[in-house]
């Protein structure tokens, strides 16, 4: 039995998910790398700067809640030795929101900035 | 954008977050060349930056799309589990019911970060624009969904046949180690705790002593008929069945909590009472003949159906009146060539546990079943979306034969 435990004093963190079509490749391996910058427009809408890359897109509720768990790799090991009702997954965050993008991204006219 | 050369020095503390934050005229500048109009925007923006490859999906966590119920749960502090062993596909168990978990994979990305809403409530009203550094907490494109299903209690008879109650001369019998205590039941059995302790009564499993324990069908057929014989010792009336001094007469052979679980299966409530308003009791007619017959069709699996009849209602408590019908999911009634009827032991839980080869077995066993006859036999596989009626349409074929309704193999001849 694995139990998912709630350590959190008040509510549980919200998070929230970006959802970027196909995969994200990275050609270097920095110890920190900007991925991009968000804009919240007064309507609602968001524009997401990817380096000369613009994608337009909006908030969305999700249909279900996503729980994010957090998984005890240390009381996994040790249920190898105890009884395996000492294994647990904490509970990091929920996530009620997803940013979603509609259409292809546009690139913008500047080379750098 | 940032020039790699920003990220190349300095520390890995709070401060070094900051390199990606632009200055309020950087972020009008950065705008003015993505022509988007200043006003239009909210004065909060957000530079989002990593500490991890961005091209793997983040090992430590586990992304579970729940549902309102789970949730609700989890914030109300109950327990929420994966149960089941190794070896089962997992199943998530809130207090009062089971889901099966089931991996399931989108084509995009997602980038975990914490809620910009959030965010944007704490900094208030600001007068200027200003960039907060964000950093993505996890990469995900693989996560599991659940789907409500019926609680997996199959298992639990299964584990505890070993041990079951066959009578108190067979205790000492019985290996102490081997039994299952409350906790040993919850993590091996795949549904929520409120699931199993709302069913265990049906599977006529009981607690004693602190384990559970199943009743074995011998010593049911042995303490079923010594409750039945006291209608006639005590000559009681069929619908006044005294519970109390039932268990007292039989307290030498039978334990509590199985005689409280049999009673509760064969007798249910009447409309009397004693003198003092204690409640009486009336026995389930179809199910004590039920058991009955099973024993005299175990004991002898073959009969003529009139000799059997007659047998039947000689070993039941003559307030009880067998019916053919009554044969139902322990016999089956079937005509020779002469067309002399008989019936055979056939049991529902000797079937297989897979509906198609259950429909093969019924349908070998004889060709031609009514709604009635064949209900208990496929009872178990209906749900709310699906009941007996609604299986046999789709997996059976209908024929009236002298206006009686039928339904045979679907494929059969």
């Amino acid at each position: 039995m694995i139990l998912l435990k709630n350590n959190s004093k008040s509510s549980i963190p919200e998070w929230m998910a970006i959802d970027v079509h196909g995969s994200i490749k990275c050609s270097h391996h920095l110890s920190k790398i900007l991925f991009g910058e968000l804009y919240k427009k007064k309507d609602g809408d968001i524009v997401c700067a990817i380096g000369t890359h613009i994608l337009e897109g909006h908030e969305i509720d999700l249909e279900k809640p996503i729980i994010i768990l957090k998984k005890n790799l240390k009381s996994q090991y040790q249920s190898k030795n105890k009884t395996e009702a000492d294994a647990s997954h904490d509970i990091a965050a929920v996530i009620r929101k997803k940013l979603v993008f509609r259409s292809r991204p546009i690139m913008s006219n500047i080379s750098s900035c | 954008m940032e020039s790699d050369s920003e990220t190349n020095n300095g520390t890995q503390d709070k401060q070094e977050d900051m390199s990606f934050v632009k200055s309020t005229a950087e972020i009008e500048e950065t705008l003015r060349l993505f022509r988007i109009h200043t006003d239009n925007v909210k004065p909060l923006t957000y530079a989002l930056y990593s500490t991890e490859p961005l091209d793997k999906p983040s090992e430590q966590f586990m992304i579970l799309e729940a549902d309102d119920h789970i949730l609700k749960s989890i914030e109300a502090g109950e327990c929420v589990s994966f149960r089941g062993e190794l070896d089962e596909p997992a199943v998530l168990c809130s207090g009062t019911r089971s889901y099966e978990v089931k991996e399931a994979e989108t084509s995009s990305t997602c980038l975990l970060i914490p809620s910009i809403d959030e965010m944007e409530a704490k900094a208030g009203d600001l007068s200027e624009k200003k960039m907060e550094s964000v950093q993505i907490l996890g990469v995900y494109s693989k996560y599991f969904e659940i789907r409500e299903c019926s609680p997996k209690l199959g298992k639990l008879v299964r584990v505890l046949e070993p041990t079951a109650f066959k009578g108190l001369e067979y205790e000492n019998t019985i290996e102490k180690s081997a039994l299952l205590d409350w906790d040993k039941v919850k993590s091996i059995i795949q549904a929520s705790d409120g699931e199993i302790l709302r069913h265990i009564p049906d599977l006529l499993v009981v607690e004693m002593n602190g384990y559970f324990r199943l009743i074995s069908f011998e010593f049911e057929a042995r303490a079923v008929p010594l409750m039945l014989d006291l209608l006639e010792a005590n000559s009681w009336e069929i619908d006044e069945v005294d519970k109390e001094e039932s268990y007292d007469s039989l307290k030498e052979i039978i334990p509590k909590p199985v005689f409280e679980c049999l009673f509760a299966k064969y007798a249910s409530p009447s409309d009397k009472t004693k003198k003092d308003g204690t409640k009486l009791y009336k026995y389930d007619e179809e199910k004590s003949t039920k058991l009955l017959a099973r024993m005299l069709l175990t004991g002898c699996p073959s009969n003529n159906l009139s000799d059997f009849m007659e047998a039947w209602q000689i070993g039941c408590p003559p307030a009880l009146k067998p019916k053919e019908e009554y044969l139902y999911g322990v016999g089956i009634i079937l005509e020779d060539d002469m067309r002399r009827k008989r019936v055979n032991l056939f049991l529902e839980c000797d079937l297989s546990d897979n509906l198609s080869t259950r429909l093969d077995q019924l349908f070998k066993a004889k060709p031609k079943w009514t709604v009635k006859e064949i209900t208990p036999y496929l009872e178990k596989f209906s749900t709310s979306r699906q009941d007996v009626n609604a299986i046999l349409t789709k997996f059976a074929r209908q024929a009236t034969v002298n206006g009686e309704r039928f339904y045979c193999s679907k494929h059969g001849r």
